[in-house]
């Protein structure tokens, strides 16, 4: 039996607060040992804090057992447009040079065709032909809806559950929830970045350790992905001999103080970087991959950064967050969409065929989409090339993979695509979506701050159990 | 609408009247339709039993009838009146249940019928859960220890030769009562070592330790402490604990560009330099609370101490939401003085603690009522360097306004040049006679400018009514009929031109004689002409953009006003086209857009670009030298107001308007509503009133918790009903009481606290004590501390012999290779550099009590390879006693007692020479000059294309730290790793 199917109690860590921490502290090596949020002791969860806090990146079971280990999350920042990518509207075409009272002035058609495809028949965007081919595979929601029309905002509500308050990200509530399966790498890495900065991949209030960790340049130098990673002055011979004195040292200090947790804890932490320092050198060379997977990829920036997001992935790492901006078509979205669309299909579309084939699409969960969608109409009074203005009411979103059930479609936008109507899915029913498939119970995976209990879903949030297979 | 604190876990009794024995009938029917219904689209989110959103359960009879936040879901008898039935009929878009399905019109139906039969309900008993969550009981708050007054402690008797203080009294009394015994003291070096980094931050010397060891009088250890204390680098370690609490930092955290206002904080540095300042010289915390208030509203305060009002303005700004912004700092004055967490209770009664709803808009009024002031605090106005300041800063002011006035005008030229265009749309429009009956399709078809035309289409729309002797012949015009137009236009015209009558403006008049217009467009012409002959006049000064341009966003709102008087473009001469400029060109005519619309017909670009210049003044306000020191102050508004309850948070949903008041919590029945201004005195008074229970109590506890590492409560800011009980309640109010003896001196507690057997207790483990007490609860040892970010880098700074001294000031970026001391660091709010994070540095963004404290590997990358660390270990073996010492156990020496003022022991030192012998010696080559020559093993990182390049001072900077280590530079870094460096014991 493993030792992480023992599912050990929570009272076996916590006879004494000295004993857990003695175990964890020495057992950081011992990664089989999982400790396991309670599904129902309410104050077990101030406990299994502690614990996160004392050892971060410690693998920690769910509430619920669940297949899903990881989560891809390609953020397509700008507000992608719904209507010209996942929810077609063909029956707009009728009110070409009409003004919409409803929708606030002339409904653009979208300029693309859609098919019929797969299984399911779900109906794909002629710009999307790569990303179709997996289309059984995914759920569409074109139901979804968010609080305000304006990118920051919107893009840091998308990532974090507000828009305002400095909250934890997705990312690092998962990191606190599920801890992470290689202590080479950081837990959580967003690769790409954009508006709204760090405030999309912080830990806030939750443990420095939590925070993702930024690569601007998937591919490119393993420095800018994990600071102080390289030493041009030591060699690893050299950094051999001085950890092996300096663990002679503590080991001499440690004896005159009885053996405290913490010390050994961080005579660990020594060991695990200087591990780090060639695992994650490795983890972020794609020169390591066959040329033909890179080409595969596209070869691109985009497919580069999802190629290091698979690398990633598969080496353990819990959270990987893949920017894709530019998606704030204001005018001429035929061409723009086409452009944008052009340049993560391919990418999007092997990741998941390469993923599925590896037998890492089960436990990965992709998650595609912006802050928002666009409007039906014509913006900027309709001066220029076509183009839609922001809009939150109604918009799409799909996820994959890590126990969605694919080939579907979820929920409906009204004719026009201006309000969701049907099976209406906020931001915060995906968060909380995302967290029962990885398996949590929103309303408990709590951190308590400053005597309040906070959580992504702050106090909303629904799962949306069509969703799940 | 009722306020009760405690509707959840008693019964709250029949809230109504009682009712009669139901109707059999009546209780079929609601069987039958009724309770199906509830069960099947309202339980899941509406149930006593499991969740009640809204507050709202709608599974038992009396929760039903006590109703949610919305107030109360049913009027027994009056369907039409009952929420419950407005929710299901979905005529309010913001309130239809159930949200997802519409109910059918024969359940609503049956809803409203019974109801109307006074909703009989059978579900009788008290709720299962609670309603309206609240999960305290008065019973249970009245008792709670830190809501009682501040008792006089008695002393425990304890004749033990242990005790120095009475501090030791109470601790060896839990101590005895659970046959635990403390630890045995430390020996001098370590207690000297504990010491110097809990006061100051900073280890001390060997001559320090040299001295200490030597000295053998009695209150020799006193003497330490009092040397401490006046050191000026007491107020920068214990003044940065109380930055924590004031979740300081140096900017908003809001992105800069756009329209937004500057993120930076040019002057949160003097709130900083006022905190270090207070904590050394001791001042009275209640003087200290009172300043950072209220600092503007003191009698007798000093200009200086204005600064002290960073306490509240240094928070976040939320882009600017007011809201947010107010309860930030409702947050950090009650969570970081009296650890009461009042901004729970924005949306609902705090739900574990006493504080209404109510309370929390009583305070969010003083903030209301109190706007931000970046007052200067010294007057410099007679030097050259302010001089310059302010003549840098009216050039930025003045390019910016320049730039903006260009580009208006531009726009504005050219929306006159196509007058004519705008004038025959408008006229179109206003006779019905457009395709669309929306400006923007009109705009869009005719391609105008949307903005522009609306604005014509008002003004003509005006004229039409109101007889203007500009435009009537105009109208007169449009009414002439197609056929034989140009006939009828002349005869028009040349009446137009005579004007016999006197009323018509001369210039139009003017401008007809002789005309011939073949149609309604060549009138529109003949307009256009006059307009543009104005504008030649104007000489391009459009009266409202130029207003616009000139008063910056930047500006205060009533600098803005002056500046529109002043810049006022002079009348034309001629009365006539002076009347025309006035009805085209002025404010909300149709060439007079004002700021909105020019903003809507060229964009956010202007705008931007013009915000983009004026940040410049930032730039100098931050780092002129003439600039004059500001304090981020606040004054009261001039006209103080009360603010209303926003119902569940919402700002759209008003409840009643409550005085600015105290907390009903600590005054109870005589809380009196604030009459001074905002009432931030009054309220500041108020927090330090010695019968307030918590104020001494919170901050003795936090004192405490920073020489322990916990405190006496263990939840430092949340002294509440959900609190840690205090492990020594009775010394925690005997040193609440001693505190506010002494004048709320903090020095005295950390004497109180230091010179106890407690504090001088060796960090020695003990197995059996700690299955008693894992946590060390009733301190039988000193607990072993790690030192935290900045004590970290300042000790490095020492061990390599360059920490910088200098004190105050503006802040230092810490990245770019500055030896200050980390708390003079830039703070930055929106992106804390990699370090802070991996050291669990305090989140700026709200109050921290307390660091939490990780184990990552990042910590030791940071040790093993960042240039910050390699350079100390270069400096650290270049220090004259370890370079200069004769043998090589001279030279371990020297290193052990710069690090941790001690002899090595023989196998330490055996264990170094044995690293150093087995390492290659290296020859450094000389670094380069000119440009980045690669040395050692840098040349095979370069040709990976991996080392930085360029010729700059960082580049050679980097190349120099990528110079391979010398052997006794390797031993001196592995030092630097060490447990026993980074630990306090």
């Amino acid at each position: 039996m493993r030792i992480s199917e023992h599912r050990p109690q929570l009272q076996d860590f916590f006879q004494t607060r000295r004993e857990f921490l003695g175990r964890f502290g020495m057992g950081m090596g011992a990664l089989g040992m999982a400790a396991m949020w309670p599904g129902s002791q309410a104050n077990a969860s101030t406990a299994l804090q502690q614990l996160a806090i004392a050892n971060p990146m410690l693998p920690r079971q769910p509430h619920f057992p669940v297949k899903a280990k990881h989560v891809i999350h390609i953020f397509a920042q700008g507000g992608p447009t719904h209507l010209d990518t996942w929810d077609p509207k063909p029956g707009m075409a009728k009110y070409a040079n009409t003004n919409v009272k409803a929708i606030g002035g002339v409904p653009l058609a979208s300029p693309f065709k859609f098919n019929k495809t797969g299984r399911s028949g779900t109906e794909v965007c002629e710009v999307f032909p790569k990303i179709g081919e997996s289309i059984d595979d995914i759920a569409v929601i074109r139901s979804m809806h968010t609080d305000v029309p304006s990118h920051e905002f919107a893009t840091v509500m998308m990532n974090t559950g507000s828009g305002r308050m400095t909250k934890p990200s997705v990312g690092s509530w998962l990191l606190y929830g599920l801890g992470t399966e290689n202590q080479n790498l950081p837990g959580f890495v967003a690769l790409g970045g954009g508006l709204g900065g760090a405030k999309n991949w912080r830990s806030a209030f939750l443990p420095g350790a939590f925070q993702g960790t930024l690569v601007s340049n998937a591919g490119g130098s393993v420095e800018k992905a994990i600071e102080n990673i390289k030493n041009y002055s030591l060699s690893l011979a050299e950094q051999r001999q001085q950890l092996d004195l300096l663990q002679q040292l503590n080991a001499q200090h440690k004896q005159a103080l009885e053996q405290e947790a913490g010390l050994e804890a961080r005579i660990q932490s020594f060991e695990l970087a200087f591990k780090m320092q060639t695992a994650a050198t490795d983890a972020f060379d794609l020169t390591k991959e066959a040329p033909e997977m890179r080409a595969q990829y596209g070869g691109s920036q985009m497919g580069d950064r999802l190629l290091v997001a698979r690398r990633l992935v598969e080496r353990g790492v819990r959270f990987v967050q893949v920017w894709h901006n530019g998606w704030d078509h204001h005018s001429d979205v035929k061409t723009n969409v086409a452009r944008r669309a052009s340049e993560c299909d391919q990418p999007i579309g092997t990741l998941l065929k390469d993923l599925k084939q590896r037998g890492l699409l089960e436990d990965t969960l992709i998650i595609w989409g912006g802050e928002f969608g666009r409007t039906p109409r014509h913006d900027r009074g309709g001066r220029g090339e076509p183009g839609r203005d922001h809009h939150n009411r109604g918009y799409s979103t799909w996820l994959a993979g890590g126990g969605t059930k694919g080939g579907i479609v979820h929920g409906a936008t009204d004719e026009f695509g201006y309000d969701a109507v049907q099976d209406k899915v906020h931001i915060h029913d995906l968060h909380a979506t995302i967290l029962r498939l990885m398996g949590f119970d929103h309303e408990k995976l709590t951190y308590r701050h400053n005597g309040r209990d906070f959580r992504l879903t702050d106090v909303y949030g629904n799962v949306v159990k069509n969703l799940i297979a | 609408m009722k306020k009760t604190f405690i509707a959840g876990l008693i019964s709250l009794g029949p809230l109504l009247f009682a009712e009669d024995k139901l109707d059999p009938k009546h209780v079929e029917f609601f069987e039958k339709r009724i309770r199906p219904v509830l069960a099947q689209n309202c339980y899941e989110c509406h149930s006593s039993a499991t969740k009640a959103k809204g507050g709202l359960a709608l599974d038992t009879r009396d929760a039903l009838r006590t109703g949610g936040d919305s107030g109360e879901a049913i009027v027994p008898g009056r369907p039409e009146e009952s929420l419950l039935i407005k929710a299901v009929r979905r005529g309010n878009p913001k309130l239809q249940m159930p949200p997802k399905t519409e109910l059918s019109a024969e359940q609503i139906a049956d809803l409203a019928s019974w109801i109307a039969l006074g909703a009989p309900d059978p579900r009788v008993g008290p709720p299962v859960g609670p309603g309206r969550k609240v999960f305290y009981t008065e019973a249970d708050a009245k008792k709670h220890w830190a809501y009682q007054p501040i008792a006089k402690s008695v002393v425990p008797a304890a004749n033990d030769p242990w005790v120095r203080t009475a501090v030791d009294a109470f601790i060896l009394d839990k101590l005895r009562a659970t046959k635990l015994t403390p630890a045995p003291a430390a020996d001098k070096r370590l207690l000297l070592r504990r010491a110097h980094y809990d006061l100051i931050g900073l280890p001390p010397t060997m001559a320090e330790t040299e001295a200490f060891l030597k000295d053998t009088a009695p209150n020799a250890f006193a003497k330490v402490i009092d040397r401490l204390l006046a050191s000026p680098q007491y107020g920068e370690r214990w003044g940065r604990y109380w930055l924590d609490i004031a979740r300081y930092a140096d900017n908003s955290g809001d992105r800069a560009g756009g329209n937004r206002a500057d993120p930076a904080f040019p002057f949160a540095w003097t709130y900083r330099d006022y905190v270090i300042n207070a904590f050394n010289a001791d001042k009275p915390y209640n003087q200290f609370i009172l300043e950072q208030i209220a600092a503007d509203r003191l009698p007798n305060a000093h200009k200086e101490d204005l600064a002290a009002l960073g306490f509240i303005t240094v928070g976040k700004r939320f882009m600017n939401d007011a809201n947010e912004v107010i309860d930030d700092r409702i947050d950090v004055v009650t969570k970081g003085l009296m650890g009461l967490s009042v901004s729970c209770a924005r949306c609902h009664d705090h739900k574990f603690d006493p504080v209404p709803t109510a309370d929390y808009y009583s305070l969010h009024g003083v903030f209301a009522s109190s706007a931000d002031d970046n007052a200067a605090m010294a007057d410099n106005t007679d030097t050259p360097e302010y001089r310059e300041y302010v003549a840098r800063k009216e050039q930025v002011q003045k390019d910016a306004h320049a730039y903006a006035l260009k580009e208006y005008n531009t726009v504005l030229a050219d929306l006159t040049k196509k007058a004519d265009e705008y004038l025959m749309q408008a006229q179109r429009f206003l006779d019905g006679k457009t395709a669309s009956k929306q400006p923007a399709a009109v705009a869009r078809e005719a391609s105008l400018n949307t903005a522009a035309l609306e604005q014509w289409i008002a003004s003509m729309g005006g004229w039409q009514k109101q007889s203007n002797n500009i435009f009537a012949p105009w109208f007169e015009f449009t009414q002439l009929p197609e056929k034989g137009f140009a006939a009828a236009a002349k005869t028009l015209a040349a009446r137009v031109a005579a004007n016999e009558k006197k009323q018509i403006n001369l210039a139009v008049a003017k401008a007809f004689a002789g005309a011939a217009p073949q149609s309604l467009q060549e009138v529109a012409k003949i307009y256009l002409g006059i307009f543009v002959s104005i504008e030649k006049q104007m000489d391009g000064q459009y009266p409202t953009t130029y207003l616009l341009a000139a008063a910056g966003r930047s500006d205060a709102p009533q600098r803005r006003r002056e500046i529109v008087k002043e810049s006022m473009p002079p009348a034309l001469a001629d009365a006539d086209s002076e009347a025309i400029r006035k009805a085209l060109f002025a404010t909300g005519t149709p060439l007079g857009l004002d700021a909105r619309e020019v903003g809507r017909v060229v964009g956010n670009r202007v705008r931007n670009r013009q915000q983009t210049m004026l940040a410049a003044i930032t730039q100098l306000d931050s780092s002129h030298p003439g600039s004059p020191l500001r304090a981020m102050a606040l004054k009261d508004a001039a006209q103080p107001r009360d603010s209303r309850i926003f119902v569940r948070g919402e700002r759209t949903n008003l409840g009643d308007r409550v005085p600015r008041q105290f907390l009903s919590l600590i005054e109870g029945d005589k809380r009196k509503p604030f009459s001074d201004g905002s009432g931030r005195l009054e309220m500041a008074r108020a927090i330090v009133d010695p019968k307030n229970p918590l104020t001494a109590r919170v901050l003795v506890n936090r004192v405490w918790q920073w020489h322990f590492g916990e405190g006496i409560v263990r939840t430092p800011s949340d002294f509440g009903l959900r609190s840690e009980a205090p492990t020594h309640p009775e010394l925690l109010d005997w040193l609440a009481t001693s505190f506010m003896d002494k004048g709320w001196s903090i020095k005295h507690l950390h004497r109180l606290i230091m010179t106890s057997s407690v504090y001088q207790q060796g960090a020695v483990n003990s197995a059996a004590f700690a299955e008693v007490d894992p946590s060390n609860k009733l301190l039988w040892k000193w607990p072993l501390r790690r030192l935290d970010l900045e004590a970290t880098r300042d000790t490095l700074l020492v061990a390599g012999d360059n920490l910088d001294p200098a004190q105050h000031g503006r802040p230092v970026d810490l990245q770019s290779g500055s030896a200050r001391r980390t708390v003079y660091g830039f703070i930055n709010r929106a992106e804390l550099p990699g370090m802070y994070q991996v050291f669990d540095f305090a989140n700026p963004d709200m109050t921290s009590a307390e660091r939490i404290e990780t184990t990552v590997p990042q910590q030791a990358l940071f040790l093993m390879n960042s240039p910050f660390v390699l350079a100390q270990a270069r400096k650290l073996a270049a220090r004259s006693t370890v370079q200069h010492g004769e043998k090589p156990q001279d030279k371990v020496r020297a290193l052990y007692e710069i690090l941790f003022q001690r002899t090595p022991t023989a196998k330490e030192t055996e264990a170094a020479l044995a690293f150093v012998a087995k390492q290659q010696p290296i020859t450094p080559a000389p670094l380069p000059t000119v440009g980045p020559k690669p040395v050692g093993k840098a040349k095979g990182a370069k040709a990976k294309g991996l080392a930085p390049k360029g010729r700059t001072p960082a580049a050679i900077a980097t190349a120099a730290a990528s110079q391979p280590l010398a052997p006794w530079e390797k031993l001196a870094q592995v030092l630097l790793q060490t447990n026993e460096f980074i630990h306090v014991q």
